[in-house]
């Protein structure tokens, strides 16, 4: 099946939760790459690259898994593209 | 594609020049022609269209078949409503890279913009700063410290410190005691800064995301029922009046019922082609009036704000339909 990748944009629940402790906490998506953008008062969002099948249901699954984390206030898919497309 | 499209600028439509592939995107429910029609929907008026798979074609980069290509493509997007003299048609190849940053050497009788050239010839929309103030609310933290700060991006207008704001629908007033993007200290805010802002006078539990903020003198406007233009991506059936998907605009996801189907209609003139129909289904352009059942949504006109008038409608985890907002016809 092919491949897509989805970006996301992530919003911690606690500000001082390092983004890797984050995304180590997200099972069963694989990540490609992440960065973090600086945000305000010592809030950052993490901006980060999931490796999805190009199946019904889009990214329905991984956005479910995100807002069911614990360490995540609120996430929106910010881009999907074909896995062989630089984002 | 279709969340992107409802905040999409330009859009670049892409047909593959392969026998039988070409036919089947542009017939009756043919993706590209469903992508065209939704594009117009949407108001997604800068529009490159790149023929694909160039290297493909019996024979290969045949001037022959890019014509036959252009003249189907065309004909749909006049259908569509665009001007297609002034859109730029581009014979591609991402398999090999042809006219994508660089003009190809095997299609050396195309004379015109490569991708990237076509690129850099999109207008950017001006940023709308003379426009009422509009940042839809992504989410909201108390920081030890500082106190409440409203997280979102600056859509429309400025936003200064020192100011009044209201959070719309619940209409609470506040403060701006200072603002913060790339965690620098900024005075004020404008159109498509990400920004985070400490607010006095609200508290963390009483903003959400979906809420919209603004000045008091002109504040976001809260709708309790709106008239609204769609195209139906997908479904797997039809629709009816009664229907409720979840609506998805800026940051606000809620969800809402089609309350009643005004009308079928064509979406390059907006012409009415059935007046009430009983159902419409994948394909077909209409008017809608919506409803949220449940929650008044934070939604403005297509026409004035363009950027807080699009929405799509999703299904079990599918976009059924996307959206402009024509008229709200009852004010929370």
């Amino acid at each position: 099946m092919a491949k897509v990748i989805a970006r996301v944009k992530i919003l911690p629940k606690d500000i001082a939760t390092k983004p890797d402790v984050i995304l180590n906490s997200i099972s069963g998506f694989k990540l490609i790459k992440y960065q973090v953008e600086p945000i305000a008062f010592g809030l950052n969002a993490i901006i980060a690259d999931f490796e999805l099948d190009d199946a019904e249901g889009g990214t329905d699954p991984l956005e479910q898994a995100l807002l069911t984390n614990k360490l995540i206030s609120e996430m929106e898919v910010i881009g999907v593209s074909n896995a062989r497309t630089k984002l | 594609m279709i969340t992107g499209a409802s905040q999409a600028d330009a859009a670049i439509l892409v047909v593959s020049a392969k026998e039988g592939e070409t036919e089947t995107a542009l017939s009756e429910g043919g993706q590209a022609r469903e992508h065209a029609f939704l594009l117009k929907t949407l108001g997604v008026n800068q529009l490159i269209v790149l023929i694909n798979k160039m290297d493909a074609t019996q024979p290969p980069y045949s001037q022959k078949r890019f014509d036959e290509v252009k003249n189907m493509a065309s004909d749909l997007l006049k259908l569509v409503g665009y001007k297609v003299d002034t859109l730029p048609i581009i014979p591609v190849s991402g398999w090999t890279g042809d006219n994508l940053s660089e003009k190809s050497t095997n299609i050396t009788w195309y004379k015109g913009p490569t991708l990237l050239e076509a690129l850099d010839n999109l207008q950017v929309p001006p940023k709308p700063t003379d426009k009422p103030l509009r940042i839809p609310i992504q989410d909201v933290y108390s920081i030890t410290g500082v106190g409440t700060v409203p997280v979102g991006r600056v859509v429309t207008g400025v936003m200064k410190v020192g100011e009044t704001i209201i959070v719309m629908p619940p209409a609470l007033k506040g403060e701006v005691k200072s603002i913060e993007t790339h965690h620098t200290g900024v005075e004020k805010a404008e159109p498509g800064d990400n920004i985070g802002f400490n607010v006095r006078g609200i508290a963390k539990q009483d903003v959400k995301r979906g809420m919209v903020l603004g000045h008091p003198d002109n504040p976001p406007t809260v709708s309790k029922e709106f008239i609204a233009q769609i195209f139906v991506v997908f479904h797997p059936t039809a629709i009816a009046a009664g229907y409720t998907p979840v609506l998805h605009a800026h940051t606000a996801q809620i969800a809402t019922s089609i309350s009643e189907i005004i009308s079928k209609i064509d979406p390059r003139t907006g012409q009415v082609v059935e007046d009430h129909p009983k159902t419409i289904k994948t394909g077909d352009a209409a008017l809608v009036r919506l409803k949220p059942p449940l929650t008044p949504l934070c939604i403005e006109t297509y026409k004035e704000f363009p950027e807080l008038g699009r929405f799509a409608l999703r299904d079990s985890g599918r976009t059924v339909a996307a959206g402009i907002v024509k008229e709200i016809t009852q004010k929370a």
